[in-house]
């Protein structure tokens, strides 16, 4: 609140005169209020003194003339005639003496002589009765017949009454005695009892005449002079009530224990002072003002309490302290608007020049208007508008040349984004050319020179590659792809594509991914590359010796995600500590001088930093001068909702390994490795070591060698084995190597290698690898050689496994083919044949289009196998033009397949929301088309008859390949991979061969003039055809090589004149084997 | 000197003295010994034509009753009245019904034998009251009343012949059927008083009060309400009948008979009871014939009670008022315990009592044209 009001000069100018102003009237209200309160109290005491005095005036006079009345009567001679009589006939009475007023005696006197008494009796409200006793103690009279008539004053009744008590004191005494109030049984009401002797002539007492008072005259006096605060009451020496109190005891009853009573009953009021005692005093929590005075009825002492409670008494006070509370909080209140205002005033304009100086400060330079005054203010808002104006003019001045500036930065972007394309094509030019160049006739000087030349080249083009993706970056418009991929295989790959660089400079590269735990993930594997690449490649060339290190994890996190983490580490020059913090920045780089060792744009770390933060993640660098570097880069990927195939059969749980390798890191890998997979690693540094260990009785299931080591390399390990019959100790024997140059496959499995594996080994490579050892330990015969082919066979293998559906369908339906290439065309009009259907092809969509529009209702098509990359109108467009009925009417609903190589996420979406009714990914798979015709045609299907049923040739398995031959040392062709409709079909691939030859130089054309043009669309386009194409023929090495040029491209990386050349050599070689399998199967 | 003749003449004389006093002498014993032969039935009656039935058994019937020596013992009030019965100094008496079972359930040596009349009390209001009525023909009398006694610091007092009487009784209901209260006594804080005042001196209790100018009632047994209208002292405002209506009249006064009496005497009770009906019957019809049997009656009543004026017996024998009859003098059970019921309810009666112990249905009696019955 403090703090509230300290922010405002308004709020603390009208918070102080409000605190001032109510001070001061705080003070006058107090005063104002003390000296009323005391007044009042004073004037109640006053008036509270004077009622009580008028009350014991009431009773002392009352009193004095009810002992008149009482010796007016016992005076009278006609009443002493009247008891002695009574006392006659008492006296003579034969009866009990109790039935004496119910004798005739009795009875005629009191005819005689009660007159005057029953005038008495009626005469004067206050008397309820008139008795008469006489001097043996006995009510011989009762004016109003009450009870105690005929009844003696000491019986149970009356004994120990007031009346008897005093009535008895009077016929000893003679004296004329008031009983005090007093009740002649508990239900009875209270009545006060005057006693006088009645003596005659002879002075003898001869009896009592009792007037029995009601002391309704008392009380109601008591009760009249009571105003609402004021009351007052009679109490007795017992402490009790004589006088009924609203809400207090009642008569007779519990003693009061208010202060003046309790000091009465101690002595402690004094007596016959005629002043009434004052006290103030709480009851029940309230105070009280209390005035208290003894009265004395003849020889009965009462004290005559008159109170007020003090809250009524002072009312007024109250009253007019709450006026004077909200008179006091109504003239604060309006205090405190009026300094409000005036305060507003002047704060006002204070306010708006602050605001306007805020909106400054924001941007907003409007000159302040609306402050019009000529005061120090004005003065203020004029100096500040001058401001303004002259900082708006500045402003105005800084933001053209910042608009220029931007500009000019858009146009070094633009530029830089056509100057790098513009680059890029006459470099592809050059590259490709030198390619060219390099593939002919050349010496050795000239050939050295050329390689130099494509060196550069490349090196250039990166360059180029980097400042576009720079540039697209910088202008936002870097797009992250999300894709499902293996992140071992990814890993693998990239570490595999550095493995020649590495060996090169001698480097050990050593790849660690034991904690990926995702081995499906979903993300962009061409950034994710890129940036591993990059980290890798500058690892590479900063270490001049020592290892390379490649280690991932991934960890799961909330959302299905996981966070990839990457380190690379190097032994290398290691970075200054200076240099560390700026050397993610763009155009940094450690060694900035015209000396410098190593080259590049310095762009690099920039873009894997950029391109980290589009992936979730960031990158961090640690190093040491001298000693090595380690990178850091962390993305976030997702989980797809896909499952893993699991290719291993056969559990390696349990077995015994001996790992060899002088590289301390490798060992620690692959040992780590192998105990998470539940297999018991021992590791030796060297053959030595290892042949040591060998001799002394060790044995292993395996044994990883490392091809590369000091002294005794792999292959002389083996031979020493060999050489010592250790052999059979070490198990099966697999070499790891990092160097292309390792023999042949058959050299080394002479030497007793089960397998040889590329390094680094992915930890799924290894995995397959020692399944496969596992399987095939202790089978006879000839054993697979396992290489890093045969393992991806055998993935591929596993991953085809699966029921394979059957459903013949009625040779009546009719399909439509939509597909541009014509090696398509045929492979998919031979499955359909396989299936015994009839199709027709087009080589477009609008084609396709045309031709159900021209067919009729009756030879209406039942089903499109569409293509969805075509030219002129695509499957997309097609299927669109199709539902809105542009091939008529009845084939607004024909059911429409889509065929795309795409395979990527998405894509089957994109196809059904065009309006398509299913999918199949190319190559086309014959159980996965038959499922998808199954699912559309499930209407026209019919069943086949039991003829047909035997009739129906099973669907071939890729095992069954019955019919064709093959010739001896084809590397292109996979007959595994070959499409079952070829099966016993020899006659059909070969048609389809021919087809393959006829289109490839077109083919080999349109890629290399779209390389040169850097047509990368088309030049992906053409990939991915011939990726389809040569896949459904079993041209394996051909398709492969295609896919990974087309995901190259896809992920915008660059595409190498070498890979180019290494695809027109395997189109070359393809063409080739093609040729042979046409010429051995044509003469078949 | 006394010649012979004269000294015959003196014997003469002589001798007639002694027959006489002989024959005094003799009628006096054989008076004496007729007499010993029936019951003694001594009566205490109040100077109320209440009471005449008994006036006029006695004159008529009381010589020809074969067991019964039937005497009558006038009283000045009820108190000695009660007093007398509670000695034994009668053993017949005439009280009101309230007033009876006060003194059964003080000394219950004594029975309930008959009815002396029914209904035959009536309120009289002094001449302050009349005047307040005729000056608002709207008003009724309870609204007077009641602005009367509020008028005054004390309550207003109604005069009654005792505080333990069928009138005050009466009073009660009438007050209660009005959203009014009686008090019987000072300490009760009611609007009215009921004061006992002796029925003789009624007429000029409201007289003095009227005089006084201060409103005053009594509610009395006939003739007294009569005897304030023939006195212009004031008016008889309401009967007892109209109050307390009842089959055949409300019980007012009963004759209560000692125990004694009823078991040595039970003829002789009987033939006083069946004479008392009888009487009843006749003055029945002497108020129906009027004429001469109706100054009979006057002339009875007049001989035992010289102060009830003519106009005053022929007014309250009116039979076109019926104000009180003598009919049906036999027990009512029921109409005696709606009495009591409301006794006790206005404090006139301390409690209520058996009224089958205090009944003695013996003595009912069912009259036959000349011919006495009984049970």
């Amino acid at each position: 609140m403090l703090a509230y009001i300290r922010s405002s000069i308004q709020r603390k100018l009208a918070f102080s005169m409000l605190l001032i102003g109510m001070v001061a009237l705080a003070a006058i209200t107090w005063v104002g209020y003390s000296v009323a309160q005391k007044s009042l109290r004073a004037m109640a005491v006053d008036q509270l003194r004077n009622e009580a005095i008028n009350n014991l005036d009431f009773v002392n006079n009352w009193f004095d003339y009810r002992w008149m009345d009482l010796h007016r009567e016992v005076n009278d001679q006609t009443n002493v005639e009247f008891i002695k009589v009574l006392n006659h006939f008492s006296v003579r009475h034969e009866g009990p003496a109790n039935t004496f007023t119910r004798s005739v005696g009795w009875a005629q006197t009191v005819t005689q002589y009660e007159k005057n008494l029953l005038d008495v009796l009626y005469g004067y409200d206050y008397i309820n009765d008139v008795i008469l006793v006489d001097p043996e103690g006995w009510v011989v009279y009762s004016a109003s017949r009450s009870a105690m008539l005929g009844l003696p004053l000491n019986s149970e009744t009356l004994k120990d009454t007031v009346f008897s008590v005093t009535t008895r004191e009077t016929l000893a005494s003679g004296r004329s005695l008031f009983s005090d109030f007093g009740r002649l049984d508990p239900q009875s009401p209270v009545f006060g009892y005057l006693s006088g002797a009645l003596i005659d002539e002879q002075a003898n007492i001869v009896g009592a005449l009792v007037i029995q008072l009601k002391v309704d005259r008392i009380t109601r006096h008591l009760q009249k002079s009571r105003t609402e605060n004021y009351q007052h009451y009679l109490v007795g020496d017992d402490g009790t009530l004589r006088t009924p109190l609203k809400g207090g005891p009642s008569l007779l009853d519990t003693p009061m224990d208010t202060l003046p009573v309790i000091s009465w009953r101690k002595d402690e009021v004094a007596t016959n002072s005629g002043t009434p005692i004052e006290s103030r005093y709480q009851e029940e929590g309230r105070w009280v003002l209390g005035v208290a005075q003894p009265v004395y009825v003849w020889n009965v002492e009462w004290l005559l309490v008159s109170e007020v409670m003090e809250a009524r008494a002072l009312a007024p006070v109250y009253w007019l302290r709450k006026v004077m509370l909200a008179l006091a909080v109504l003239t604060g209140l309006t205090f405190f608007l009026v300094a409000w205002v005036m305060t507003r005033s002047i704060v006002r304009p204070i306010t708006q020049l602050t605001q306007a100086a805020r909106a400054a400060a924001s941007g907003e330079l409007e000159q302040l208007e609306g402050i019009h005054s000529d005061d120090e203010v004005g003065e203020l808002t004029q100096q500040f508008n001058s401001m303004l104006a002259a900082r708006k003019e500045h402003e105005t001045e800084l933001n053209d040349a910042r608009l220029k500036a931007e500009e000019n930065s858009r146009a070094k972007s633009d530029f830089l984004a056509c100057m790098s394309h513009e680059i890029r094509t006459p470099m592809n030019g050059v590259l490709g050319m030198l390619g060219l160049v390099l593939h002919s006739e050349l010496d050795n000087e000239q050939r050295r020179k050329l390689l130099l030349a494509q060196s550069s080249g490349q090196g250039l083009l990166r360059i180029i590659n980097d400042i576009l993706d720079y540039s697209k970056i910088e202008a936002g418009k870097m797009d992250v792809e999300e894709l499902n991929f293996g992140v071992k295989g990814l890993l693998s790959e990239v570490c595999q594509s550095y493995v020649v660089a590495a060996q090169e400079q001698g480097l050990e590269l050593l790849l660690d991914d034991v904690e990926v735990d995702a081995p499906v993930v979903t993300g962009d594997p061409g950034r994710l590359r890129q940036v591993i690449a990059n980290l890798l490649s500058n690892a590479i060339k900063f270490t001049s010796s020592g290892e390379v290190l490649v280690r991932a994890s991934t960890q799961a996190i909330a959302g299905e995600n996981v966070v990839f983490r990457c380190e690379v580490r190097d032994t290398g020059i290691g970075i200054p500590p200076e240099k560390l913090e700026h050397l993610f920045d763009s155009f940094s780089q450690v060694d900035t001088s015209t000396t410098r060792q190593y080259g590049g744009t310095g762009l690099g770390l920039a873009i894997c930093r950029q391109l980290c933060r589009l992936m979730g993640g960031d990158i961090s660098v640690t190093s040491t001068e001298g000693q090595g570097s380690c990178f850091t880069f962390s993305v976030v990927l997702g989980v797809p909702h896909i499952h893993s195939v699991d290719i291993a059969r056969s559990s390696i749980l349990g077995l015994r390994a001996l790992i060899v390798d002088d590289n301390q890191t490798n060992r620690e890998i692959a040992s780590n490795q192998l105990r998470q997979w539940g297999i018991k690693a021992s590791e030796a540094e060297s053959g030595q070591v290892a042949l040591e260990m060998l001799k002394e009785g060790a044995k292993y299931d395996v044994t990883l060698v490392d091809y590369q080591m000091p002294e005794l390399d792999g292959e002389g390990f083996a031979k020493a084995l060999a050489e010592q019959q250790l052999l059979d100790k070490a198990g099966a024997m697999l070499l790891l190597s990092s160097s292309m140059s390792v023999p042949a496959t058959q050299k080394l499995g002479a030497l007793g290698f089960h397998g040889c594996l590329m390094k680094p080994v992915s930890s799924s490579d290894l995995y397959d690898a020692l399944t496969m050892v596992k399987r095939h330990s202790g089978e006879a015969g000839e054993f697979q050689f396992i290489t890093s082919g045969v393992l991806a066979q055998l993935h591929s293998a596993l991953v085809e496994t699966g029921d394979v559906p059957e459903k013949p369908f009625d040779r009546d339906v009719r399909i439509l083919i939509a597909e541009d290439n014509s090696v398509n065309q045929e492979v998919i009009l031979g499955l359909l044949d396989e299936l015994g259907l009839t199709a027709i092809a087009v080589p477009n969509g609008a084609q396709a289009v045309a031709t159900l529009r021209d067919s009729g209702i009756e030879d209406r098509f039942d089903l499109v196998l569409m293509d969805c990359q075509m030219p002129e109108l695509d499957g997309y467009e097609a299927t669109r033009a199709i539902r809105r009925g542009e091939g008529g009417a009845h084939h607004r609903k024909v059911a429409i397949v889509a065929m795309t190589a795409n395979a990527m996420r998405g894509d089957r979406e994109k196809c059904i929301e065009a309006g398509m009714d299913d999918y199949v990914a190319k190559p086309i798979d014959t159980r996965e088309l038959l499922k998808a015709l199954n699912r559309c045609l499930g209407a026209r299907k019919t069943m086949a008859s039991e003829e047909e049923k035997t009739r129906a040739e099973p669907v071939p398995t890729p095992a069954a390949s019955q019919g064709l031959f093959v010739p001896e040392g084809l590397e292109i062709f996979d007959a595994s991979k070959l499409q079952p409709m070829f099966h016993k079909k020899p006659a059909r691939l070969v048609r389809v061969l021919k087809v393959l030859l006829d289109e490839l130089p077109a083919q080999i054309t349109r890629i290399g003039e779209q390389f040169t043009e850097l047509d990368a669309m088309g030049l992906r386009e053409t990939l991915h055809g011939l990726k389809g194409a040569t896949a459904n023929v079993g041209m394996t090495g051909v398709s492969a090589q295609c896919l990974e040029l087309e995901v190259a491209l896809r992920e915008g990386r660059p595409v190498s004149e070498s890979s180019l050349h290494a695809l027109q050599a395997s189109l070359e070689r393809m063409r080739e084997e093609a040729r042979q399998l046409i010429a051995v199967n044509a003469v078949h | 000197m006394c010649s012979l003749a004269c000294m015959a003449q003196q014997e003469r004389r002589r001798a007639e003295r002694w027959v006489k006093g002989w024959l005094l002498s003799f009628a006096c014993v054989y008076s004496a010994f007729a007499h010993a032969e029936r019951v003694a039935v001594d009566a205490a009656y109040i100077p109320l034509a209440d009471h005449y039935a008994a006036l006029v058994a006695y004159e008529r019937y009381a010589a020809d009753m074969e067991y019964a020596d039937f005497r009558l013992h006038r009283m000045t009030n009820w108190d000695v009245l009660r007093a007398h019965f509670f000695e034994g100094k009668t053993n017949l008496a005439f009280a009101m019904s309230p007033l009876a079972m006060d003194m059964f359930r003080q000394q219950p040596d004594f029975r309930w034998v008959s009815l002396m009349h029914r209904d035959g009390n009536a309120l009289a209001v002094n001449q302050v009251i009349v005047d307040a009525l005729n000056a608002d023909d709207d008003l009724q009398l309870h609204q007077v009343l009641e602005s009367a006694a509020r008028s005054q610091r004390n309550p207003l007092r109604v005069g009654l012949p005792h505080l333990k009487s069928t009138h005050a009784v009466v009073l009660y209901k009438y007050l209660q059927d009005h959203g009014l209260g009686l008090a019987l006594s000072p300490e009760q804080d009611e609007l009215f008083l009921g004061v006992a005042v002796a029925p003789p001196k009624a007429p000029l209790f409201l007289h003095r009060e009227a005089v006084r100018g201060v409103p005053a009632a009594f509610e009395q047994s006939l003739p007294w309400a009569h005897v304030v209208e023939s006195m212009g002292y004031g008016e008889a405002a309401w009967y007892s009948k109209d109050v307390l209506p009842w089959p055949n009249g409300h019980v007012e006064c009963i004759a209560i008979a000692k125990d004694t009496l009823i078991a040595n005497g039970e003829p002789a009770l009987r033939e006083v009871i069946e004479a008392i009906h009888r009487a009843g019957d006749d003055i029945e019809q002497a108020r129906k014939e009027g004429g001469e049997a109706l100054d009979d009656v006057v002339r009875i009543v007049q001989k035992h009670i010289p102060e009830h004026t003519r106009e005053a017996i022929i007014a309250s024998l009116d039979p076109e008022l019926a104000v009180i009859n003598y009919h049906n003098l036999n027990l009512d059970p029921a109409g005696l315990e709606f009495i009591m019921r409301l006794a006790v309810e206005g404090g006139v009666l301390d409690g209520p009592i058996d009224l089958e112990a205090f009944a003695d249905k013996r003595f009912d009696i069912h009259l036959r044209d000349g011919a006495k019955s009984g049970h």
